[in-house]
């Protein structure tokens, strides 16, 4: 058993699994109720007739009543396909607590929580290209499989999540996509959800910091190192300095929260230092108000 | 502007090296990041909020050479108006006379007065002579042409201020005789009163607020009957009438004490009654606070006079005789020339005709007419040698103190014995034939010598005669101290001291002890400057005797501390007090420097830490 998953960290990832129930049903092919509405037998609700839809499905009681034409929703019960996405670049492997310890273990806990849900999960490790790729995996009993994976992950390339996930080349079907990365990438992050969502992928971003990058420490005059890129500036500790980066921090979050609601994307800013229970339990409320 | 210290300016090498510094630039540490796309993003937005940040460093760099040209240039210690201009010698004329103790100015006027002293000779161009003249009772430089400030700061600091009386004549006179050799000297004066020397203008700078000053200006007692009546004088030399306490000692115990109303400006007499005969010391002292504590007590010694046993060794002296029974205190014995060699116990010895061979060493000396070349001696030494006897045409009178209020006196002499004067003996009386009177001291005796029979002369029947016999014999029959009974601080006291002293010494108020005698004849006694009751001790195989006397401060001098008056020689032209300018003191920059350089480190370490 390595450091990563210990046997307390599997205890409380099926704690976190059974107090993380969400909406059941008894579907044959998954435990899950989906977002997206079906043609399923239990009624949903209604919606105007658009051009395109369905004809098949129009209530006629409800145009003989308001003289409008409307259609059913209905649930639509099926497995589910979760993606966890996970940024394996050299960037993630820093800060105390490291973040690619933080992320790891978020990630075998949502898988975990996932299989417990009778969901299918595939792990991806994404750099500058796909790194690895875990395919679907089922039931709980293949968990070890997801721990495998993720124990021999290696973080030393540079990020371009979008590159990367260019590279591999995921089939538009639907599906969940749970990115965990600490979003210092080339290309735009628009890129990224737009390549999910056209994938018809419901997106989930935790976006991992460590302490040092949400509140740097610096006294001193220091030479900046870029771990990925080897690229290095020099600064001086100022109280200019210490605002203007909390200023720009502050913008880059808040730019990434804004691009994420105007896409229906739920982001979570999560801290390395903070316990797996509480990213855990950030994730899965986003996705019991999501359904 | 002036640079005390230009040498300072060789520090400017440092601020080339300030220069290289940054030049050289600071080392920075490793660090490695996980990404520096905020950093980047950071300081493309300090650049862009501030467009001249790239100048940051440069203006900490000249801030910091800024700083430290303001740290140069007060090491080099900048002065505006150099204290004594451009003058190459500047004399420092320091007032230490009694009325410098008051307290009108804070501590004093005295500390005040080193203080503007010390403040000027600091602030003088260096190089400049400085002579510090302090006046007292007497003028003294206390340093002459002395450029060496330290030094010079450091007498002033010694000086210590006198209960004596500012003696402005002696300093006229040093200063007149200072500018003389050195003329375009700047004279300075730090006092509470003006100095005018004509031609001269005189720096002054008053310390003085003027302020209530009460004091005892004197003490003065006689004997009436078996008690003493004292009469003392308080004067008011404040503005507003006072009523003011005062209280009399006697011998160190309280007497009486009064209230005493005085105008202001004004002095009143105090009349004590009744004091005790046997009472040797009084006191007067004014209990009430003023600005002047020295002046509020004065004294005065009673002393016992003593009968003095005078031996007239004559044939027969009418004349003589009937004057010496009426001087008082004098219990006169007389004898023939038979037995007169071997005298002795006696205050005088009068020889009138007769020289004895060897002189009595018990007594003072006086001689009438010795025989023609006659001789006697001391310790086997002729001290007096007598020649042929004169025919005087005329007589001429010395002014010697023995002769005072003698002039106009007119007497002759038809013939005396020419006297061959000792080196110390003064003439009283001499002739175109030569002296035929003289008076001296030798060792612990007074002798005077008239050459002449007094019945060969109408001196008896004119008032001089007891006039100069009165002379003579206070001298010769004085008691411990002569004309004394109270003088003012740093006055010379002449001791009397009687023939069979062999040791004296002085008691001081403070009870300091000072050998005066041996040798004799003692000299004048100037350790006078505390004021107070002084004791005089003599001590002879018979005992001891006492005598005081009292110092008392310059009261009518020094006393009233509100009076603007000059200090102007009486011989003096009355000069405009245009002739008087202030002090000029030099302003120096050093501080002011040090605070812009202060402030500018200030500034700079805001701009480094808020990284404008």
């Amino acid at each position: 058993m390595s450091q990563l998953f210990d046997n307390e960290f599997l205890k409380k990832i099926e704690r976190l699994a059974i107090t993380s129930k969400i909406i059941m049903s008894d579907g044959a092919a998954g435990n899950r109720k989906s977002r997206s509405r079906g043609s399923s037998v239990e009624f949903s609700d209604y919606r105007e007739y658009a051009e395109g839809d369905d004809y098949r499905r129009i209530d006629w009681n409800a145009y003989g009543r308001f003289e409008k034409l409307f259609i059913k929703l209905f649930m639509e019960e099926r497995e589910a396909r979760v993606h966890i996405l996970l940024d394996t670049s050299r960037s993630m492997d820093w800060g105390e607590p490291n973040k690619s310890f933080a992320s790891r273990r978020l990630a075998a806990a949502l898988a975990y929580i996932s299989l417990s849900n009778y969901d299918s999960v595939s792990l991806v490790a994404l750099s500058n290209r796909t790194e690895k790729v875990k395919l679907p995996i089922r039931g709980k009993n293949s968990f070890t499989q997801v721990l495998d994976f993720l124990e021999n992950i290696q973080y030393n390339s540079s990020t371009d999540l979008v590159s990367a996930l260019k590279d591999m080349n995921m089939k538009s079907e639907r599906g969940i996509s749970i990115l965990i990365s600490d979003l210092f990438s080339e290309g735009n992050l628009l890129d990224v959800i737009k390549y999910l969502q056209i994938r018809k992928q419901e997106v989930y971003i935790c976006h991992v910091l460590s302490p040092q990058e949400i509140n740097p420490e610096i006294d001193d005059s220091l030479r900046l190192i870029d771990m990925e890129t080897g690229e290095a500036i020099e600064v001086t500790y100022s109280q200019l300095l210490m605002k203007t980066y909390r200023k720009v921090y502050n913008d880059f979050i808040s730019g990434i929260e804004r691009l994420c609601f105007k896409r229906g994307v739920e982001y979570m800013l999560m801290d390395s230092s903070m316990p797996l229970e509480l990213m855990v339990r950030e994730v899965v409320e986003r996705k019991r108000r999501a359904v | 502007m002036t640079f005390y210290q230009p040498t300072a300016f060789f520090y400017l090498w440092v601020i080339p090296v300030i220069i290289m510094l940054y030049i050289l630039k600071q080392r920075h540490q490793d660090f490695h990041v996980s990404s520096l796309y905020l950093w980047q993003e950071t300081l493309r937005d300090i650049e862009a909020n501030a467009p001249w940040q790239k100048l940051r460093k440069n203006l900490l760099m000249f801030l910091q050479i800024a700083a430290m040209l303001l740290f140069i240039l007060a090491l080099a210690r900048p002065y505006l108006n150099a204290a004594g201009g451009k003058a190459q010698n500047v004399v420092i004329v320091l007032d230490t006379s009694f009325s410098m103790q008051a307290t009108d100015v804070k501590p004093s006027r005295f500390e005040a007065a080193k203080k503007q002293a010390s403040s000027y000779i600091s602030n003088l161009s260096p190089g400049t002579l400085v002579t510090l003249v302090s006046i007292g009772n007497s003028a003294v430089i206390e340093e002459n042409l002395s450029s060496d400030k330290n030094r010079l700061l450091e007498t002033v600091n010694r000086l210590k201020v006198t209960n004596g009386t500012a003696n402005y004549e002696d300093a006229v006179s040093l200063i007149e005789s200072i500018v003389r050799q050195n003329p375009g000297t700047e004279v300075v004066l730090y006092g509470d009163k003006r100095l005018e020397v004509p031609g001269i203008d005189i720096k002054f700078s008053r310390i003085s607020q003027g302020g209530d000053n009460y004091a005892v200006t004197s003490v003065s007692y006689a004997e009436v009957e078996n008690s003493i009546t004292v009469l003392s004088r308080i004067a008011n030399f404040g503005v507003e009438d006072r009523v003011i306490p005062v209280s009399l000692y006697v011998d160190g115990k309280v007497f009486d004490a009064r209230n005493v109303e005085v105008m202001a400006g004004e002095t009143e007499n105090v009349y004590w009654h009744g004091i005790p005969g046997q009472t040797t010391v009084i006191e007067c002292r004014i209990d009430a606070e003023d600005a002047l504590k020295g002046d509020n007590s004065a004294w005065t010694a009673v002393n016992i006079s003593k009968t003095n046993r005078v031996m007239l060794v004559s044939q027969k002296n009418i004349f003589l005789e009937k004057v010496l029974s009426v001087m008082k205190g004098v219990e006169l014995y007389r004898t023939g020339f038979e037995g007169a060699d071997e005298l002795k116990g006696y205050d005088l010895y009068i020889f009138d005709g007769f020289l004895p061979s060897r002189l009595p060493e018990d007594g003072n000396i006086m001689v009438f007419n010795p025989p023609s070349n006659g001789y006697f001696k001391v310790r086997e030494e002729i001290v007096l040698q007598v020649g042929e006897e004169i025919i005087l045409p005329e007589i001429r009178l010395t002014e010697h103190e023995l002769l005072t209020h003698m002039e106009g006196q007119d007497f002759l002499v038809a013939k005396s014995k020419r006297l061959e004067v000792p080196k110390w003996g003064e003439i009283l009386m001499e002739s175109s034939e030569g002296a035929i009177a003289f008076a001296g001291s030798l060792d612990k005796s007074r002798i005077v010598v008239l050459g002449f029979d007094i019945h060969n002369s109408d001196l008896p029947l004119t008032p001089a005669f007891p006039i100069m016999m009165a002379n003579m014999l206070e001298w010769l029959l004085a008691p411990g101290i002569e004309n004394v009974e109270s003088i003012y601080p740093g006055q010379e006291v002449e001791f009397n001291l009687y023939p069979k002293t062999e040791e004296a010494t002085v008691t001081t108020p403070s009870g300091q002890r000072i050998k005066v005698a041996p040798p004799f004849p003692a000299p004048a006694f100037d350790a006078t400057q505390e004021t107070g009751i002084y004791t005089l001790e003599q001590k002879s195989a018979d005992g001891s005797s006492i005598h005081r006397f009292a110092v008392n401060p310059p009261a009518a001098a020094e006393s009233n501390l509100l009076e603007d008056n000059t200090g102007v020689p009486a011989d003096a032209p009355d000069g405009p007090d245009t002739s008087n300018s202030g002090v000029e003191t030099g302003f120096s920059l050093q501080v002011l420097l040090l605070w812009f350089a202060l402030l500018l480190l200030c500034i700079e370490w805001w701009v480094y830490s808020n990284g404008i």
